[in-house]
């Protein structure tokens, strides 16, 4: 398209409601009656957005005043609205994942149904992107629940589920997720089931030695079902991720430099914690509606409540630096 | 995907004088190069899975020996290209100084030399970056224990050639890394004093973004019958990035405006350019004040904190980094997902250094530019240059970042 022919308009602020980019400022906001839908659906607006906003802005450094002002939120309609935020946020940056699992287990102790809809919803889409054969949400989402076990929210029987479901049959994507998940995973593991974890670490040496043997004869290893990759590639690949997790696993104590919780995310008592007892195949439901905005007659009540709850929380002085 | 179209025949950006790209063959996994096996170790090691398009076309070419000039877009994993190469030409049990890479900067050479250690983590190859702004004993003592490849900027470099620190006897390889910077102001002349005491037999690699006609035809001085691996102009700049812009009309509203992004976008991590290191500073503290965790970074910095400010965002300890173009080009920062230009580039030339970085290896890159009143024609003649379209960014984007 010729850009020059186009009309200098294009630059001016679109008085279209479905721009985002006009400024906050010169967009008028209505405050009105606590029940009418207009109000209720702007204060939706202003928490889904406050949650977001507080999302994007936790780092190492800074969960332990980012808590607490997404506790000023109330959690409680918006739990639905962090679980998709939090869960979001990780896809985009697994590398975050131990920070947003920091903050899960933080709101977890005062807020177990926050802990427990994640933990579900995390369980629910591992499942989904394992059958779909989609790597990149797996790695992810096997990741979330590596740090969610690490933190005490969810159980470390799931990660057991997990890592037996990953090397039941093994192809090179689902080998690389489990390799991936005990580097992860495995400084907690050991302590809670050493025997567990010494059986993970027979499976992935026998695995190691079929692909020796099927490169020495020289003959291409069975290509798995669905498996995309070239058998040559694959198993160097697979070796070297193989040998990469168990030299982890060699030091003393095992997994000494993939440490299951920073200094600085070891925020909560382990006896505090509220352990959600979810495992893999358990039928759980996603409570998706309570991602979406619905008109609430008990509006006032609800917000009355958490206020009640907020102070518990957080103390007498929760209500004077909110909003 | 992404995925880079390569020219076959000749063409228009090519002189009569220079030569012609051919056809390259392409080889689809590292396995199919048939490099080291401990450098291939380390490549799987280091987290590459494929080559990409400009890694499956000019990696044999290099490592079979010849010149080669490799041109595809920041992002497209050119530094890997070079980096292998040099890896897999390296005789191992020379101690000798056999591969020389210059870079623009600093901090492309430290980060040159930094993956070049990661790959080569299983081969025992010793690599040195060589840069000013850090100790000259330290680069003395380094050089003299024998190293085999250097990464560095050409007035170091230089000058430990002069003083006979660093010998050239050696090297049988010579990479240019963003070509088009060295080539061109301060650093032609520092270039052409390395070259003369490079052994003429020297295989020379030539790589960059951008290779205006002048620098094309000055590479025919040093480069015999070069191998050309390059993409279209076209192609070269924004590919696969999503360009927005947000009417801001007025300056004092940008700041608000960030928030409103941040509360509405998921941001892993986001580069945000100013045009003034006054204006850094000033939205370093702003964002500080609303909760941010922010690093930020301009050009009268010492090395030393500069390197600081990039191991600081690259490890993730902030989420934010705050930069003027001193940026420069190419720096890879792989979970970036989002460029902001608080302000608009003062030159075309900016704009694609600044936004090409969030398209590394076909990962989808967002770049939103706020555009006061004032601006209007500047974006316009951005748009126009590069024949891209910015459009308003529409509320719906949240589904889609």
């Amino acid at each position: 398209p010729d850009a020059g022919a186009r009309d200098d308009d294009r630059w001016r602020p679109s008085r279209a409601e479905d721009a985002a980019s006009s400024p906050p400022a010169a967009r008028g906001e209505v405050a009105t009656d606590p029940n009418s839908e207009a109000y209720q659906r702007v204060q939706w607006e202003n928490l889904r957005k406050g949650i977001n906003g507080l999302v994007n802005r936790v780092s190492v450094a800074n969960v332990a005043s980012v808590v607490p002002k997404l506790l000023h939120l109330n959690l409680v309609r918006g739990r639905g609205l962090l679980a998709r935020a939090v869960m979001k946020a990780q896809l985009a940056s697994p590398g975050f994942t131990h920070v947003y699992a920091a903050v899960v287990s933080v709101i977890n102790t005062r807020l177990p149904a926050v802990g427990e809809l994640l933990v579900k919803r995390v369980v629910l889409r591992f499942r989904r992107a394992y059958r779909r054969n989609d790597k990149v949400s797996s790695v992810a989402l096997a990741r979330f629940i590596a740090h969610l076990v690490n933190q005490g929210v969810a159980h470390e029987l799931l990660a057991l589920q997990l890592v037996t479901l990953l090397l039941d049959k093994p192809t090179d994507s689902s080998v690389e997720v489990a390799a991936a998940f005990m580097k992860e995973a495995g400084a907690t593991l050991v302590k809670e089931a050493p025997k567990a974890v010494a059986a993970v670490f027979e499976t992935l040496r026998a695995i190691l030695s079929e692909v020796a043997s099927a490169r020495r004869s020289s003959a291409a290893p069975d290509a798995v079902p669905g498996d995309e990759t070239a058998p040559a590639a694959v198993s160097t690949r697979v070796r070297v991720v193989i040998e990469d997790v168990m030299s982890a696993y060699r030091t003393a104590p095992p997994f000494k430099d993939f440490p299951a919780r920073l200094p600085e995310l070891d925020l909560v008592e382990e006896e505090d914690q509220i352990c959600h007892d979810i495992g893999l195949d358990d039928v759980v439901a996603a409570q998706s509606e309570l991602d979406v905005f619905r008109h609430d007659p008990q509006f006032e009540a609800g917000e009355q409540a958490w206020e009640e709850a907020r102070k518990a929380i957080l103390g007498d002085e929760s209500g004077s630096e909110s909003d | 995907d992404g995925a880079i179209s390569f020219r076959r025949s000749a063409g228009a950006a090519a002189s009569a004088a220079s030569p012609k790209p051919g056809s390259v063959a392409v080889f689809k996994s590292f396995e199919d190069m048939r490099l080291d096996k401990d450098l291939l170790r380390g490549i799987y090691a280091y987290g590459f899975e494929k080559p990409s398009a400009i890694q499956q076309r000019a990696i044999v070419p290099i490592v079979s020996g010849r010149n080669v000039i490799a041109q595809s877009q920041s992002g497209t994993g050119k530094t890997g290209v070079f980096s292998i190469s040099v890896l897999q030409r390296v005789r191992r049990e020379s101690p000798e100084l056999q591969a020389l890479v210059l870079s623009p900067t600093r901090e492309l050479a430290d980060q040159s030399q930094k993956v070049m250690m990661a790959l080569g983590d299983f081969m025992s190859v010793t690599c040195h970056s060589c840069i000013g702004g850090k100790s000259v004993r330290d680069d003395i003592r380094a050089l003299e224990s024998g190293v085999q490849v250097v990464s560095g900027t050409p007035g170091r470099v230089f000058d430990m050639i002069r003083r006979g620190h660093l010998s050239t006897r050696s090297l049988s390889m010579l990479v240019l890394d963003e070509a088009d910077e060295l080539l061109s102001r301060g650093f032609k002349e520092q270039i052409y004093d390395i070259y003369r005491h490079v052994p003429p037999t020297t295989q020379v690699v030539v790589v960059s973004a951008t290779l205006p006609k002048e620098v094309l035809d000055m590479t025919s001085r040093f480069m015999a019958e070069p191998v050309r691996v390059l993409v279209k102009r076209d192609e070269l700049t924004l590919e696969g990035i999503k360009q927005f812009f947000v009417a801001v009309e007025k300056e004092e509203w940008k700041f608000e405006t960030l928030c409103d992004l941040y509360d509405t976008l998921t941001v892993t991590q986001a580069v945000i350019f100013c045009n003034t290191r006054n204006k850094v500073d000033w939205l370093t503290a702003k964002m500080r004040e609303a909760g941010f965790t922010v690093s930020a970074m301009h050009g009268s910095m010492t090395q030393k904190e500069r390197d600081a400010v990039m191991a600081e965002f690259r490890s993730g300890a902030s989420r934010v980094l705050i930069t003027t173009d001193v940026w420069g080009r190419g720096i890879d920062v792989q979970q970036v997902s989002l460029v902001i230009n608080y302000d608009l580039p003062t030159s075309r030339e900016f704009y694609i250094h600044r936004i090409g970085r969030s398209g590394r290896f076909g990962r989808k890159g967002v770049a939103i530019n706020f555009v006061t009143d004032e601006d209007v024609p500047i974006l316009r003649d951005i748009e126009q240059f590069y024949s891209t379209v910015i459009d308003e960014m529409p509320m719906s984007i949240a589904d889609a970042l």
